[in-house]
């Protein structure tokens, strides 16, 4: 068993800042079910199907924190496996993200469309077939643990495999963000305006919090410094996930909240008052 | 248990009502001045509008199809859930009246519903030159229809009537 004293204070902070920002992520995830249930488009199949893996990679990450605690910081092959199927998970959500986006926000046209699957998929196979490599051979895709059970949080993929996420995630939720602002900047309809510019907040947070999270993965092991980048990520990824939330369910309060009363309403109020 | 049940039930009506009508009848523009009490220039509808009222303890969901020829063979799927219709005409547009009044037949007569509500708009009544509101029902023999109807005299250009038109329509919910 681990010894919990041994472990900084820092990493607790870590490890619980995960587990929110996966309720928040799980919460999204059943209010985009519920979304899908009442509504049986494709569409929203899209995105249920892009936040529930986003979330179930939150899930595997946390799992190969715990894991690698409760292991006293020793790495077996299972964590190692535990860990590097995030990649493979974020990928296809994005691939969904995009399509989602296509069909509602994006206005890439057939050809385009079937390129940009094209070049995820290619990018999908090479990132596949690189950490099949790395599991069975050289076990080199994440940086060394440094201080094995004190800060174990710090441990993350090498560059490269950073780097592939940041770049496919920068192109679809960049776009969709970006898209969203100038067609709610053209918008007329006050809900539809709020709908998208909440979108693209979401959005723009959720690339902030990966940002932290690159930032986390790449500083040094200063205690001090991993739990600030950490209260950064955790407070982006919440925000980002209630803003999602609200852009993409739109719910009956937050249309009620954004809309004021037409000329209608308050004529026929007052008529009736009287 | 009953107590329960309604205790829980939402004490909020919900209606689905379509407003349909020739194109440039002004249905967008009528749309709009519900909405915001004022003219507001429109372009053609490509598709259909949708404005949500919310009023005492009745929620109605207006739809407002697009009236050019080629969108109105898709009207039946929306009229038929609805509870209510909104039946506009350009009143001011004598060339057009016969083909509103085929229009308007396909429309009643494809409603299978008894309880349903029409409300027939005789809009731009600013304009010079306009049928008579008589004349309206007897051409149009609403004396012979089956449903609950009336007809107001409207203009979505200075307001005149939109607020009586739409109050009769929402307390036949009520």
């Amino acid at each position: 068993m681990v010894d919990l004293s041994a472990i900084e204070p820092a990493s607790f902070f870590i490890i619980i800042t995960s587990v929110i920002n996966m309720a928040f992520s799980l919460a999204l995830v059943i209010t985009l079910l519920v979304n899908f249930f009442r509504k049986k488009t494709v569409g929203t199949f899209m995105l249920l199907s892009s936040y529930f893996l986003f979330s179930l990679a939150s899930a595997f990450s946390i799992a190969y924190r715990i894991s690698l605690i409760y292991n006293e910081g020793v790495m077996t092959d299972t964590i190692y496996q535990i860990g590097s199927l995030t990649p493979l998970i974020i990928l296809p959500a994005f691939a969904f993200l995009y399509f989602f986006g296509c069909r509602h926000i994006l206005k890439d046209n057939e050809i385009i469309k079937t390129y940009i699957f094209a070049v995820i998929m290619v990018v999908y196979g090479i990132v596949t077939a690189v950490i099949a490599y790395d599991n069975i051979y050289t076990h080199s895709l994440y940086s060394e643990p440094t201080y094995i059970t004190k800060n174990v949080f710090a441990i993350s993929y090498t560059w490269p495999i950073l780097l592939v996420q940041i770049v496919v995630s920068i192109f679809v939720t960049g776009r969709i963000g970006f898209r969203a602002f100038r067609l709610a900047r053209k918008s007329d309809h006050p809900i539809r305006k709020r709908g998208l510019q909440t979108i693209s907040v979401g959005v723009f947070l959720y690339l902030l919090a990966w940002l932290f999270s690159a930032l986390h993965g790449s500083i040094p092991n200063i205690p001090a410094l991993m739990i600030t980048i950490s209260a950064f990520r955790a407070i982006s990824y919440a925000t980002a996930y209630v803003a999602m939330y609200l852009g993409w369910v739109m719910p009956a309060w937050y249309r009620k909240l954004i809309r004021k009363k037409s000329w209608f309403e308050m004529q026929y109020q007052q008529n009736t008052k009287n | 248990m009953s107590f329960l049940l309604n205790l829980f039930r939402s004490r909020t009506k919900h209606a689905d009502i379509t407003i349909c009508g020739l194109d440039d009848a002004g249905k967008t523009t009528i749309l709009k001045f519900l909405e915001t009490g004022e003219f507001v220039e429109t372009t053609p509808t490509m598709g259909v509008n949708r404005e949500t009222l919310h009023l005492p303890n009745l929620q109605i969901n207006v739809f407002d199809l697009a009236g050019q020829e080629d969108f109105r063979n898709m009207w039946h799927n929306i009229n038929e859930k609805s509870d209510g219709i909104v039946f506009v005409i350009d009143r001011s547009n004598i060339m057009r009246f016969d083909e509103a009044k085929d229009v308007f037949e396909q429309t009643i007569h494809a409603q299978l519903d008894q309880d349903l509500i029409i409300l027939i708009l005789l809009n731009k009544s600013d304009e010079s030159d306009v049928i008579e509101k008589s004349l309206f029902i007897e051409e149009f023999k609403l004396l012979d229809l089956p449903f609950k109807w009336a007809v107001f005299e409207t203009s979505a250009k200075t307001g005149e009537g939109i607020f009586n038109a739409f109050k009769w329509f929402v307390d036949e919910f009520v």
